[in-house]
């Protein structure tokens, strides 16, 4: 029965919106047809924007590969000083909203940036020496914002391959380049390639940081291009760009469960010690100078320049004591937009996040404990909006919610809705691992004891994972509390979201006040990860 | 009385049999511990009788209850089966500590108090374990939390006892600690019990009757001496302990019995088998072979000696055939000496004709040590 509710509502709610894009985009005047398609394709911009979004991508995920790897390698199996140290400050990254990053990055890299003006302080510049709003500019904040997603399991894969592997090939005659090409590179291969796809899907479906970078230069990508067409009502065509975005989007999600149903190598099991740390030699020195500012620089640098930002008393003044005060956070907090958009989106991130650690639970219990037919294709359908990018999604609810029988349009239930839909695969991945992991036998011998099904799960099962679901809770909560493109295209005069507010009111209610707020979201966050950090591990944002 | 009895029971994984027409009758108070190699359908059988798993045909009875039958769409959940379950890794709840992993089948019943409190001590004391109530599961050792284990399966005084290898994740001096453990605490209790286990001496320590299991089915079922010393079939002979496993014909020759294995070699044989001339299958163990420096017997080579402490085995080659052999601690043979072998006894078997043909007879494949 359970499982008729879980399958029913991931129908209705994901799959039905999901088909109703690819219908609209194909059917015309009740015909079928491949007419938008064309029409999309013929127009330029949106040639163009495609071009973007595979050129941005790519380089994205080239980039954090090669950050991700390069950093795993030297922090897991070299003599480099302050490992904790770096570990502390890529977390910090990885924690980070890519958005409330991008807000950083302009105060520094903007045209009346800090950087950009003393550049042309210095050298007597008539124009911004650096141009952050460029496609170049979108791909480096990615990049910085992406890369700790290669680095984590790259660096959790090349600590688990077994030592000896790498022994064996070095008591064979091996140089220490051929046994990391050859043996620890390849091993780790696996993990790699998995993170590699996972950077792709983000960075193709990133919304905020490519409109915050590239909209105002009329940089497109396809994901800005769909968020476009639908301000200008052409349903149809933000409809084809969907489904053209989808596939790449999508295409490569299946690539990934593919390759993560293939398994990977196994590794470490022979109890060896931990290999002699690769000495770096006379590279320590510079390497850790470079890894240092690196690090620091992609940190500690924006949040520390929003945070002194909102202590200021107008945009543009000097950093100078006098001029701070905590004036914006009063401010801010007296504010009725920024105070129902807080409300707002703590009303919505709780309830999102409640409905999807349910929701995950139900569907990890059915595909882990359950032999039910179906239950392979009801973990699809769940995890798939994974793959599917922010308007793109927005979009679908649109289509989905905003005629009768059910109209939740203009409503607060369709972001609470779409936030649901979004977020549940990151709950149901975090919790069908950690359900797997329980020895299905311990259900099964309170069952013996004379327990019920049910009390089973209530004596056992749910205390068992009650961290794993309290993190999947705070999981999803933080990406409500920060989320943008679902909330810019579905909310409506009084649904204002505090990313609504981010984004759009930036001229409204000014540079410091959006960098208070954007404080206030980082604190929230970071408590968040800190109570995830108690219950163990830590929590895989997606971005 | 019988305790429990599984008539007809079928269950199919997909493609694999686990389970084919199998019937079993367990009687009260019994220990039937059933034999066999991994994957051969004795889990599965004991998770059918818990009721964790749904046979695709047969019947179930539990004290004269059904409680599952296919054909009747009969099928009680597990909670209400009253079948203490034993698992390989013990599946203690590891948020609870000893005491209340053993307490919570009472408490489930809704047991007042006192009773718990009072038959927690009881059954701590039976396995044990006094003292450690207040330990958490990874507190206590490989031993000890199968012995929790076992109290928390039997607190609820089960209808029948279910053990899946329990001492099977234990090293092998505890394991044996455990064994003459479990067979003390079982004749205290007197509760009917089905012990799976895939280890040879477990089972002949453990059971009153011992069943011998080959994939999906019970091949033979009786006492442990008798399945031991007259192996039905081929499996059983090589299942049960190492033997050597010979075909050929049999017939008379100059007042002699002989094996004949074909390339002229005839193996003596005692008259007390009971075998007519013609083609047959005998099982010989290491220990019925018997060696001297100065005969009676065959002429053989000693090929290899491995020296086990209390026995010494030996793999000896007669004309072409290797055979394994063990002899006490007392004259030692060296490799490559000429020595005597004569078959003390043996055991003739039901070949399966055609396994029997293409696997059994040839004695040069190294039957499987147990």
């Amino acid at each position: 029965m359970v499982t008729g509710i879980a399958g029913a509502s991931l129908l209705l709610f994901v799959a039905y919106p999901l088909s109703l894009l690819l219908f609209h985009s194909v059917k015309s005047d009740g015909k079928l047809t491949v007419a938008s398609y064309l029409k999309a394709f013929t127009d330029r911009q949106n040639v163009v924007a495609l071009g973007n979004s595979l050129y941005v991508s790519l380089a994205v995920t080239l980039l954090a590969v090669l950050i991700g790897v390069g950093m795993a390698w030297l922090i897991t199996r070299t003599d480099l000083p302050f490992k904790r140290g770096f570990r502390g400050l890529i977390f910090l990254t990885f924690v980070t909203p890519p958005y409330i990053g991008t807000i950083g990055w302009i105060q520094l890299f903007g045209r009346a940036g800090y950087v950009n003006a003393a550049l042309m302080r210095c050298f007597h510049l008539s124009s911004p020496p650096i141009e952050l709003y460029s496609l170049e500019g979108i791909i480096a904040v990615m990049a910085i914002y992406l890369y700790p997603l290669v680095f984590w399991p790259t660096a959790s894969a090349l600590e688990r391959t077994d030592p000896a592997l790498e022994d064996a090939a070095a008591s064979s005659g091996g140089t220490r380049w051929r046994v990391l090409t050859t043996i620890t590179l390849p091993l780790a291969s696996p993990s790699i390639l998995s993170a590699a796809i996972l950077v792709f899907i983000h960075t193709i479906s990133c919304f905020a940081v490519a409109a915050a970078l590239g909209l105002p230069t009329r940089h497109y990508v396809l994901a800005t291009r769909i968020y476009a067409a639908l301000s200008h009502y052409d349903v149809q065509m933000a409809c084809a760009l969907s489904v053209v975005l989808v596939l790449l989007s999508g295409g490569a999600f299946l690539l990934q469960r593919a390759l993560l149903g293939r398994g990977r190598y196994t590794t470490a099991t022979s109890g060896s010690t931990r290999p002699e740390p690769v000495e770096l030699g006379r590279l320590r020195l510079p390497v850790t100078i470079f890894l240092s500012v690196f690090t620091l620089f992609t940190a500690i640098l924006p949040l520390l320049t929003i945070f002194s930002t909102s202590l200021l008393k107008a945009w543009g003044l000097p950093l100078a004591l006098g001029n701070l005060s905590w004036g914006n956070y009063l401010a801010i907090l007296q504010s009725r937009l920024i105070e129902s958009a807080l409300r707002n989106s703590l009303i919505f991130a709780t309830l999102a996040a409640s409905a999807a650690a349910l929701l995950s639970f139900v569907v990890a219990y059915i595909s882990a404990r359950t032999r039910l037919a179906g239950r392979g294709f009801l973990d699809l359908i769940a995890t798939f909006p994974l793959a599917i990018p922010g308007p793109v999604l927005a979009t679908a609810m649109i289509l989905a919610w905003m005629r009768p029988p059910l109209v939740l349009y203009n409503t607060p239930w369709i972001i609470i809705l779409a936030y649901i839909v979004a977020f549940t695969p990151f709950a149901l991945r975090n919790l069908s691992g950690s359900l797997r992991a329980i020895d299905p036998a311990l259900e099964e011998v309170a069952w013996a004891s004379g327990a019920s099904w049910l009390r089973g799960l209530k004596d056992i099962l749910l205390p068992l994972l009650r961290p794993e679901i309290l993190k999947s809770w705070i999981l999803v909560f933080l990406m409500s509390l920060r989320e943008i493109p679902l909330s810019l295209m579905l909310h409506t005069q009084g649904t204002e979201t505090v990313g609504v507010v981010l984004f759009s009111f930036r001229e409204t209610i000014g540079v410091e006040a959006i960098s208070a707020l954007a404080v206030i979201v980082i604190l929230i966050t970071l408590a968040g990860h800190l109570i995830a950090g108690k219950l163990g591990g830590e929590l895989e944002v997606g971005r | 009385m019988s305790s429990a009895r599984i008539v007809n029971l079928t269950k199919r994984f997909g493609e694999t049999t686990a389970l084919e027409d199998f019937d079993l009758e367990v009687s009260d108070g019994e220990v039937l511990v059933l034999l066999g190699p991994s994957g051969c359908g004795k889990t599965t059988l004991l998770r059918s009788v818990a009721g964790l798993e749904q046979p695709d045909a047969g019947e179930i009875y539990l004290k004269d209850e059904l409680v599952f039958s296919r054909e009747r769409n009969i099928s009680v959940p597990p909670y209400k089966r009253r079948v203490g379950m034993v698992f390989q890794n013990y599946a203690l709840w590891p948020h609870m500590n000893v005491f209340n992993n053993i307490a919570y089948p009472l408490r489930i019943k809704k047991s007042p108090k006192t009773e718990v409190r009072r038959r927690v001590r009881e059954m701590m004391e039976l396995v044990q374990l006094e003292g450690l109530e207040e330990r958490y599961p990874h507190e206590l050792s490989g031993g000890q939390q199968q012995r929790a284990a076992l109290a928390r399966a039997l607190v609820m005084e089960p209808r029948l006892s279910l053990l899946d290898e329990p001492l099977s994740n234990l090293d092998a001096k505890l394991r044996e600690e455990l064994r003459d453990e479990l067979k003390r605490i079982q004749r205290d209790t007197r509760v009917t019990t089905i012990y799976v286990t895939h280890d040879q001496a477990e089972a002949m320590a453990l059971a009153d009757r011992l069943g011998v299991m080959e994939p999906g089915k019970l091949i033979q079922l009786g006492p442990p001496m008798e399945v031991y010393e007259k192996p039905q079939t081929e499996f059983v002979a090589r299942f049960i302990g190492a033997s050597n496993l010979l075909s050929g014909e049999v017939r008379d020759q100059d007042g002699q019995r002989l094996l004949q294995l074909g390339r002229g070699l005839g193996l003596p044989l005692p008259w007390s088998l009971p075998l007519s001339n013609g083609p047959a299958l005998v099982a010989i163990r290491p220990e019925e072979i018997i060696i001297t420096r100065n005969g009676p017997g065959l002429l053989a080579k000693v090929k290899s000696v491995t020296y086990l402490g209390n026995a010494i085995e030996y793999r000896l080659v007669v004309g072409g055939i290797e055979l394994r052999a063990r002899t006490g601690p007392g004259e030692i043979y060296t490799v490559g000496e000429q020595v005597f072998m004569r078959i003390d006894r043996a055991t003739p078997l039901a070949p399966r004709r055609v396994r029997a043909r293409r696997h059994g007879g040839d004695p040069r494949r190294d039957p499987p040590v147990r």
